[in-house]
This record gives structure tokens, sequence and C-alpha cells, in this order.
């Protein structure tokens, strides 16, 4: 896929000046609470203003959390979801889904993988950004090799295939050794998690391509703001 | 007609005919100052012919008969070429081509695509004008070769597009009787520029709720004055054209749901944007208009409207794309 794309966080996008390549995969783990869905509603934001296909898919919540959360920052997601630019996927609420898209009976990585691309495949010449929120919950259940023989996979077809793709994961969900080795299947990791001090805590992001190592891994501080989603404070900036 | 006659006429109509050539090149109000002209023209042979000119009563039909009466006097050709017939307000008016005066410069307009104002009627126009104190304007249907007639309207005007009335008065720049200021790209870019380099994440919300403020009074005017909501929102269209915004077409509305596509050719902002590097990335980038066009729904369907750029020139092909549903649907 031609061009290069970005998070859609203006601080954080200068931390890549030239941007990420369709195919690119990105790992954001964190803190619950510390804004993740939030960066990943941008994440998807971009996509749509960029032109790209976007997909959502939801496992830890209903996709009308996103849909409500896109909403709040002005998107027309009716608009984006009946021209089949914005896809969410429930992965939630299983056979009870009243949504379009949804993935019951998670108990296979195998049949999700094979969802996965089914998904995909519908959308062929198009530029697709993928977002899984919260992959860490679709693994709770099965072993470290069967996550990572999973990922492994997953992630070569998604790299081949062009997919932009951005999973979360909540940190304390899995094995801290088994986000690791996974993290090291990446090219961008995004690390956020509250700092500061107990009375005044902040919210610290943090940037790094594994396999380069070219981004500035410098963790910066940052702020949600209702109506603009995540700022990223300069470094001279006090909040 | 001698000889003489025959090239005085000539002279006229291309006088008119180099009026329209050169008024279609003036960016604002074109069709307002052709109109005035016209309109002008009429007023001065009225107050030329004004002993003559008593009409019957105030019904407008009289009062263009009265006024072509007085005219007939002076000018045998007008007598028996122009019919008068009345509709609630308006005055319909059926003019034979044949001997009529002004027919090089209505064919040669019609001929080259340059706007069009028939004299005859700018003449009643002004009549009215004068007599009732209402503003009328016209409307022609241009020649019926199979009646050798041509069709004209006159009516009161509800409202005029502000963005014709552009007056430059000593060192200012007047818009509709407000003072206005003409933005060349480099300005408009400039502003853009700054908000980046300072802000840059607010800069597609700061042009939307731009566009957005900016067009709700327009909308509110046009809800008064117009009876449905696609004459509302063409009113808006051509004022947003008129102010270079570039050219908008309804594709389609459905009322009911709150839905509607909106396609812009040569946007303004996509024009803008080329050139130079205000986004990372290739994006939609018509904010203002989606904010204008936003206000404009919002206000005429009478429901809150959330309007999205779904195709945009500025990363491929020949016009931009919106789409806009009511925010109550996006509830559901």
């Amino acid at each position: 896929m031609s061009g290069r794309c970005f998070f859609g966080v203006n601080g954080l996008d200068q931390i890549i000046p030239e941007g990420m390549e369709y195919g690119t995969q990105i790992l954001v783990s964190g803190d619950t609470g510390i804004g993740k869905t939030v960066l990943a509603g941008q994440f998807l934001l971009e996509g749509l203003l960029c032109g790209d296909t976007c997909i959502y898919v939801a496992c830890d919540e209903s996709p009308s959390v996103m849909r409500r959360h896109l909403r709040d920052y002005k998107v027309g997601v009716q608009a984006y979801e009946n021209a089949g630019r914005l896809i969410l996927v429930d992965a939630y609420e299983e056979g009870e889904s009243k949504e379009k898209y949804f993935i019951a009976n998670q108990y296979s990585l195998e049949k999700y993988a094979v969802m996965e691309r089914l998904l995909l495949q519908r959308f062929p010449g198009r530029r697709l950004r993928l977002v899984v929120d919260s992959l860490s919950t679709l693994l709770i259940p099965f072993t470290q090799e069967e996550i990572l023989e999973f990922h492994r996979n997953r992630l070569k077809y998604l790299r081949k295939n062009g997919v932009l793709t951005m999973d979360i994961m909540v940190d304390g969900v899995l094995d801290q050794r088994l986000m690791t080795i996974a993290g090291h299947l990446y090219n961008v990791t995004v690390r956020m998690k509250f700092g500061g001090s107990e009375g005044r805590p902040d919210r610290m992001i943090q940037v790094g391509k594994v396999k380069s190592g070219k981004f500035d891994a410098v963790p910066r501080r940052f702020g949600i703001s209702p109506v603009f989603g995540i700022i990223i404070y300069a470094a001279d900036m006090e909040v | 007609m001698n000889n003489t006659a025959e090239l005085y006429q000539r002279i006229i109509n291309s006088i008119y005919l180099s009026l329209s050539e050169t008024i279609a090149k003036i960016p604002f109000g074109g069709k307002y100052l052709l109109e005035e002209v016209t309109r002008k023209v009429g007023e001065r042979i009225l107050k030329e012919n004004e002993k003559k000119y008593p009409p019957e009563s105030k019904r407008p039909v009289d009062i263009c008969t009265a006024y072509l009466k007085a005219i007939g006097a002076a000018d045998p050709l007008q007598i028996g070429v122009i019919e008068l017939r009345e509709e609630g307000t308006d005055v319909l008016i059926t003019m034979t081509q044949e001997n009529c005066i002004y027919r090089y410069y209505c064919e040669g307009a019609v001929k080259d695509g340059l706007l069009f104002c028939c004299p005859r009627l700018g003449a009643l126009q002004s009549v009215l004008t004068n007599t009732l104190g209402m503003t009328y304007s016209t409307e022609m249907k241009l020649f019926d070769q199979k009646t050798g007639k041509c069709q004209g309207r006159l009516f009161p005007v509800k409202r005029r597009l502000r963005s014709e009335m552009v007056h430059s008065s000593g060192d200012t720049l007047t818009l509709a009787g407000e003072r206005a200021i003409l933005f060349t790209r480099d300005v408009y870019i400039s502003l853009l520029a700054a908000i980046r380099d300072y802000a840059p994440f607010i800069l597609k919300k700061v042009l939307f709720e731009a566009g957005y403020r900016s067009c709700l009074p327009l909308a509110e005017e046009a809800l008064v004055f117009y009876n449905t909501a696609e004459e509302a929102l063409d009113v808006c269209f051509e004022e947003l054209k008129n102010c270079g915004q570039g050219r908008l077409e309804l594709v389609s509305l459905d009322k009911k749901a709150g839905h509607a596509v909106i396609r812009c050719y040569q946007s303004f902002e996509v024009d803008a944007v080329k050139g130079i590097k205000l986004y990372r990335t290739p994006r939609v980038s018509c904010d203002l208009l989606r904010g204008e066009l936003s206000a404009c729904l919002s206000v005429i369907l009478g429901r809150s409207m959330v309007c999205m750029e779904m195709e945009c020139a500025a990363m491929e092909g020949d016009y931009c794309e919106f789409h806009a549903y009511s925010e109550e649907e996006e509830k559901i």
C-alpha cells in the first residue's frame, strides 16, 4: 500500500516525522483508564480523514461505546458506517449482539484469526486500519505457546496485506514475560502509564520503534481534552 | 426601418452585449449589476415620460400597462408587441420577438452563454419598483421558436443575495451594507499556517466552527424568505459560490430521515492547500465548507445535522462530497 500514515495525535506524530508504512503493527499497552481507547478513537479518525477503511473490534465493551466516543468528538459516525468506511465489530456481546458485524464464540484463536481475515478480505484494494481493543481480553484463556503462535501468524498476514494494525493490551491481564516477547513482534510500541506523585499523577506516553530504534522513546506527559482528545504537553509546558 | 435607425439599434445591442460580457467577469454581483443597468435605463425613460404616465390603479399590471401606453406614444414599435397578464403579485409578459429592438442582444447572449437581463423587462421592473416602493426582479424565458414569442416574469424580490451587494465606498468595501474584507489566498493560508504552528490539533475544529457560526445568519435569513428547504439551500449555495467557495450541488435530500448528500466543484479550500504542507498526509480538507453546510442544513431542516466530507478533490476526483445526517438519527 502506498503512502505514509500517522496516529492522528500531533505530539506523537511529531516523534515520527516520516510516518509509518501501511502494514505497520502497533502495540499499545497501558494501565486501565489511561486513555488507550481515546488514542484508538483518534487513530480511527485519522484514518477516516485520510480515506482509509477503519475496522474496530470491540472486545471489552459494546461497539456503541466507541460510536458514542467518536460522536463526542463531533464525528458523523453514521456517514462513515453507511459508506462502509467504518466497521465496528462486536466481539463483546457475542450471540446477543445487534451489530451488523459481530464475532461470537471467540474461545478459539484459530477461529478468531479466520474471522478477522474474512472480514479484511471484504475490502479488497482499500487501505485498511484495524484496531483490536483490547486484544489482551481475547487472549486470556490461552496458553503462552498458543498466544505466540497466533500472534506470529496473524501479524505476518496483516503485514503482508498492508493492514495498519493497532492492538491494545491492558496491563496486568497477561503475563509480563509474554508481553515482552509479544511486544517484539510489533514494529511500533506505545506505552501509556500513570506517573508522577501519588497526589498529583501524570499521564505519560512513550513511543518506541522496536526494530530500528529510530523513534525517540522519551516519555511525554499528556492530557485528555473532551474536545480535542489526547494532547501531548510540550517539554516546557506547566501542567 | 431606415439604415441610420438600424445602425443605432445595432450599437445599442452591442453595448448591452459588451456589458453582459464584461459583467460576467466581475466576481461579485454580476447579475445584480446588469439588472441595475437595465433598471436605471428604464428609470431615466420613466422620468422623461412621467407626465404621460398616470396608472389606473396600484395593481402591478395596470402600472405596467400605463407605462407601456406612455412609451407607446413615443415608440410605435411597442404597440401590440407586448401582452401583460397578472398572476398574484407577479406580472407575466409575453413579447413578440420579431419586432423587438433588443433581439440581437437577446440572441447573442444566448449564443455566447452570457448573463442576460431583458431591457424591456428592466424598464417595467423600474416602473414597478418606483411606483410601489418594492424591489422587483425579472426572470426571462428566452425565445420560443414555435410561437415566435418571449415570456418573462416580474416579481417582488423576497431577498437579494448578500454577496451580490458588494460596494466599494470611499476607502471601504461593504457587503450588503456591512463592512467587508477580501481575503487573498495568501492571507487565508497564512492564517491556517499560524493556527497550525501554535496549536495544530485545533486547526480542523476551528475551521469547522468558523464555517458553522458564520453561516448561521445566512441560513436563518434564507429560511424566512423561501418556502422549501431546497429553495433555501439553493440560495445559501448561491451565496457561498459568490463568495468563492465553489459550486455546490444538492445531490439528494431526505428531509424526513434528515439525510443529505452535497457536492462541491472547484472548492476553494482544495485549491488553497495545493502546494503547501498544511497536513502531514493528504486528507479531506474542506472543513470551513463542512461547517458552513452543517449550519445551513441544521437551520433549514430544523434539526441538528452532522456533515462529513467523504470525498475530497484534494485527495482525488473532480469534486468534494459531503454526507449529512441528523444528530438524533446518529444517536439511535
